[in-house]
């Protein structure tokens, strides 16, 4: 009489493995369950809408007294040292690229046959405010790099596009 | 678990839902440790980098943007945990190179000692290479293709499905279908 493989497999499988969620839970990183991006997002738009008001309302006001034309282009450097953009809020949308630096350990270089290597790697430090320290991140690299792959376990800086597509955040190294 | 709630739990793991994690955990914790056992060959170190592997996978939540083939990516960085850990404590066995003398022992010890047909399914497992029972127990736990379990084992398509069948082959013996 055959015996059936795959269930008695599963069977074993199952009986032979330990209960390791306890043990799991305590190593788990608690500064996780505080993290909240859309909050984050939110208050940032709303400073980034107050400044715009507060900048734009006073020009305008002056301007229509004195029979001005629009906006003081000495108003652009300040919205150039806020890091927002003149025509928008944020740097999101579709395609949108937001270029920046970052320090990163590589744990894992994985090359790909059909294009550039992608890298597993965790973040030391970077001027990216909505990345997180010691989070791990992938990092897609032209597919010309793999003749000059970046070496597992090695530190370093690197300059990174920031790409929000409809599958998600996405990370580049900047050619 | 299917790809879209295998998904959906990641999502929830982004916001800091750890009973995300448990659904995950009570789903996969098999399927990972079998993997890593395949690697490691001893419980101690198999549960170190079990446990490893899910509070990485925590981390990895952040990042995650989905697609096809959990499993097999899981399967991945499983192994490669694993493989990780031999090389630090410098026992430099690989899948490649697990003992042939183990087979050759095992199977003696099978002919000599015991009736085929009445074997348990864990001396039939013990008669396979320690590479035959890796790719085993990826198509069964992980319900994998060919070629995925080629891809996480970096092997040509045609040495996994050889040695799947000589495995099969084996087990057959053994009374297993």
């Amino acid at each position: 009489m055959s015996k059936d493989l795959e269930k008695e497999y599963k069977e074993l499988a199952a009986s032979e493995t330990p209960d390791l969620w306890a043990r799991i839970e305590a190593g788990l990183d608690t500064k996780k369950s505080s993290r909240k991006h859309i909050p984050y997002a939110a208050w940032a738009a709303a400073a980034a809408a107050c400044l715009c008001v507060a900048v734009i309302v006073p020009f305008q006001t002056r301007n229509a007294l004195s029979g001005g034309s629009g906006m003081d282009m000495a108003a652009a450097p300040e919205y150039a040292a806020e890091g927002i953009d003149a025509s928008g809020m944020d740097r999101g949308g579709a395609d949108a690229r937001y270029c920046f630096a970052a320090t990163v350990e590589i744990l894992e270089a994985d090359v790909r046959r059909n294009s550039g290597p992608v890298y597993t790697a965790r973040v030391l430090d970077t001027d990216n405010a909505e990345l997180r320290i010691d989070s791990e991140i992938q990092i897609y690299a032209p597919a010309d790099d793999r003749e000059a792959l970046l070496e597992e376990r090695q530190t370093y800086v690197l300059n990174l596009l920031e790409e929000m597509l409809d599958e998600g955040m996405v990370y580049r190294i900047a050619e | 678990m299917e790809e879209k709630q295998f998904s959906a739990c990641m999502e929830r793991m982004k916001l800091g839902d750890k009973n995300a994690l448990h659904e995950i955990y009570e789903a996969y914790v098999g399927y990972i440790y079998s993997i890593v056992y395949q690697i490691a060959a001893n419980r101690e170190d198999a549960e170190d980098v079990t446990s490893e592997f899910f509070i990485k996978l925590w981390r990895l939540a952040d990042t995650y943007h989905g697609g096809n083939g959990h499993r097999a990516w899981m399967a991945s960085i499983a192994r490669n945990m694993a493989i990780d850990l031999l090389r630090k404590t410098k026992r430099e066995v690989l899948a490649e190179d697990f003992g042939d003398y183990s087979e050759e022992n095992a199977s003696k010890e099978c002919i000599e000692q015991q009736v085929i047909s009445d074997m348990n399914l864990r001396q039939a497992l013990d008669t396979l290479k320690p590479n035959e029972r890796e790719i085993v127990n990826l198509k069964i736990m992980g319900d994998m293709t060919f070629q995925q379990i080629a891809d996480i084992l970096k092997l040509p398509l045609g040495t996994v499905t050889w040695r799947y069948q000589n495995a099969v082959k084996k087990l057959r013996r053994c009374g297993y279908e």
